[in-house]
């Protein structure tokens, strides 16, 4: 019984920062994290940051390796030096304001054409075309930077360690299990089987419900130190509540993906869950759900604290000259167009609208992004659905040749090569993939896989074993390739 | 050519962002004269945008006009978002969590 206490200990502590606006965070970790609740409403955010040298987060990884990770996950880094050298020095006004040196990291592009953006421990800060292009003044650019630099100032990514750890937790219980059921020769028992139960619950609630919540508190600080930073920076504050009008618009036009997840949520939580804790798990989510992040209360709340902080300063009106003349400056005008053409073109595919994804898809890679991977990724895939099959080799070739490589190139040529039933090849890009994207696990089930088609069983298991501890996001996805059924020994 | 009127070019306030907004004179010294309550709004105030300002936006209050905070304000204007082709993609892709934040618009990565 004892995990389930742990668990469920854990779980309602954690629940209880959350909503507590962290004051309670006091343990370990925690105490690290520079956190000003609702209690000291007095001083502003950028009060609580200690001026001087940055200390580097223990969960960064390198500069570099996060990058060539981050450009494995998405779908590759947008190229534009005018916008990259545009984004760099409002992230040095930025940082220059808060008065905190060394700070690591860089802004960078990512093609998608979602409202996005995130940063990581090691300071870079991820920002999607689609956002770039939607924001319309230098001040909503540096609104979505100061959010994401707040982040890292702050460090918020330390409370992805507790996420991590459970699942590395529920992870090495399972192994346990299995070993014990292995050696002995016996099913599992009750207790077992409920304490298993108890850790996947705990570590389910954890993951989508108190780290949401924790999330929440990250989220509103990240705005309000935001606000600090873009006052000192003499940037427009209330840009901030601009740009999260436009991130509304966005969600509003897209609710059906959301309602998507809590549906996927409550059939889980029917499915797994028949005990004490599941039932407690059940109304958690109900309630979270209920309150799942309003971009309007985010709002709200800024709003409140430029009111509060900052009411009676004459703010700066914003400034849309420096963002838009670099927009429209040819070549990055042709690179935002280009992709544009690109994302349509993915969208007319997906509506089988073949010729239409071609036309665009041609357009998308010619200029200053005829090398470039995703715009040739987009026209090797509506070239095949139009039946120019060269056409696609070559696209396809540019796009594994780029300089921002993408992922899903990299997954294709893996795909095809192993339906035509070149399972060695597959596993060589297999193995390429993982190194041109710094060893991101995402390549893991792939492998492992196969190598099993290929006969090299203790490899896969190995593997396996390795992906459930090591990346227990994945856990699922290295087990089921690690059931393919095994082929022949190639040597 | 159609010439609209004023009205029918501009916008509405829906609802208050802070407990209390301020209403100022709309001249150049912004001199604050009275106060909107959020616990008593009701219904939506006719507005316009204020030339060489959009730190401010100009609201009829009986028949009064004045200037209040925009971003203290929600309003009825229309801001388009593109419908998001990418969302399932990021989905697919987002497999390594750890360390990296929820950020500016994560909704549809989870």
């Amino acid at each position: 019984m004892k995990p389930r206490a742990l668990w469920v200990g854990l779980l309602f502590a954690f629940n209880g920062c959350a909503s507590g606006g962290g004051e309670g965070a006091t343990a370990g970790w925690a105490s690290k994290v520079p956190w000003i609740g609702e209690k000291s409403g007095e001083a502003t955010m950028l009060a609580g940051v200690k001026p001087g040298p940055y200390e580097p987060s223990s969960l960064a990884v390198g500069e570099e390796k996060d990058l060539a990770r981050h450009r494995g996950e998405a779908l590759g880094f947008v190229r534009a030096p005018v916008l990259e050298q545009h984004l760099a020095e409002l992230r040095a006004s930025l940082v220059q304001a808060s008065r905190k040196t060394g700070v690591p990291g860089r802004v960078v592009i990512l093609a998608s054409a979602s409202y996005d953006a995130f940063s990581t421990p090691d300071g870079n800060v991820y920002v999607s075309m689609g956002l770039v292009s939607a924001l319309e003044s230098d001040d909503e650019v540096a609104a979505v930077v100061a959010h994401e630099l707040s982040h890292v100032l702050l460090k918020h990514h330390t409370s992805d360690v507790l996420a991590d750890m459970e699942k590395r937790g529920q992870a090495l219980y399972e192994l346990g299990l299995d070993a014990k059921t292995q050696f002995t020769g016996t099913q599992a028992g009750k207790g077992d089987t409920r304490n298993l139960l108890a850790i996947q619950a705990a570590t389910e609630a954890t993951d989508k419900v108190m780290l949401p919540a924790w999330g929440r508190g990250q989220e509103r600080d990240a705005d309000r130190l935001g606000v600090d930073l873009l006052v000192e920076s003499g940037h427009s504050a209330p840009a901030m509540i601009s740009m999260l009008e436009k991130l509304q618009a966005w969600e509003t036009a897209n609710a059906q993906a959301e309602q998507d997840f809590w549906e996927r949520m409550k059939q889980a939580s029917q499915r797994n869950l028949n005990e004490t804790v599941g039932v407690l798990y059940q109304k958690v989510t109900q309630s979270t759900s209920d309150a799942h992040p309003k971009t309007a209360e985010r709002m709200e709340d800024t709003a409140r604290y430029l009111e509060r902080h900052y009411g009676n300063r004459d703010l700066a009106e914003p400034k849309a000259d420096a963002w838009t003349s670099a927009k429209s400056r040819p070549e990055v005008a042709q690179v935002l167009q280009n992709y544009k053409q690109a994302f349509a073109a993915r969208r007319l595919l997906e509506e089988g609208k073949a010729q239409d994804a071609y036309t665009a898809a041609r357009t998308a890679a010619t200029g200053r992004t005829a090398n470039d991977a995703y715009p040739n990724w987009i026209l090797s895939r509506s070239a095949i659905a139009v039946g120019r099959q060269n056409e696609a080799i070559d696209a396809l070739r540019r796009a594994v040749g780029s300089a921002e490589p993408v992922a899903v190139v990299y997954e294709d040529l893996i795909l095809v090569n192993e339906r035509e039933g070149r399972v060695p090849v597959a596993l060589d890009w297999a193995d390429r993939a993982s190194q041109v994207f710094a060893g991101a696990p995402r390549w893991t089930p792939h492998k492992i896989r196969l190598l099993r088609k290929t006969g090299r069983i203790i490899e896969a298991n190995t593997l396996a074993l390795n992906c459930s501890v090591s990346t227990p996001d994945l856990k699922r996805q290295c087990q089921e390739a690690n059931q393919t059924p095994a082929g022949q020994t190639r040597r | 050519v159609t010439v609209r009127p004023a009205e029918a070019a501009s916008f509405n306030v829906t609802a208050l962002r802070t407990e209390r907004v301020d209403l100022y004179e709309c001249g150049a010294e912004k001199k604050k004269i009275g106060q909107l309550a959020r616990a008593t709004f009701t219904g939506a105030l006719p507005a316009a945008t204020v030339d060489g300002s959009s730190l401010y936006i100009q609201v009829n209050v009986n028949g009064g006009q004045y200037c209040v905070k925009a971003f203290a304000v929600q309003t009825d204007k229309e801001i388009t978002a593109p419908k998001d082709v990418e969302c399932g993609t990021i989905l697919a892709g987002k497999q390594e969590k750890t360390s990296s934040t929820r950020g500016i618009g994560e909704g549809c990565k989870r």
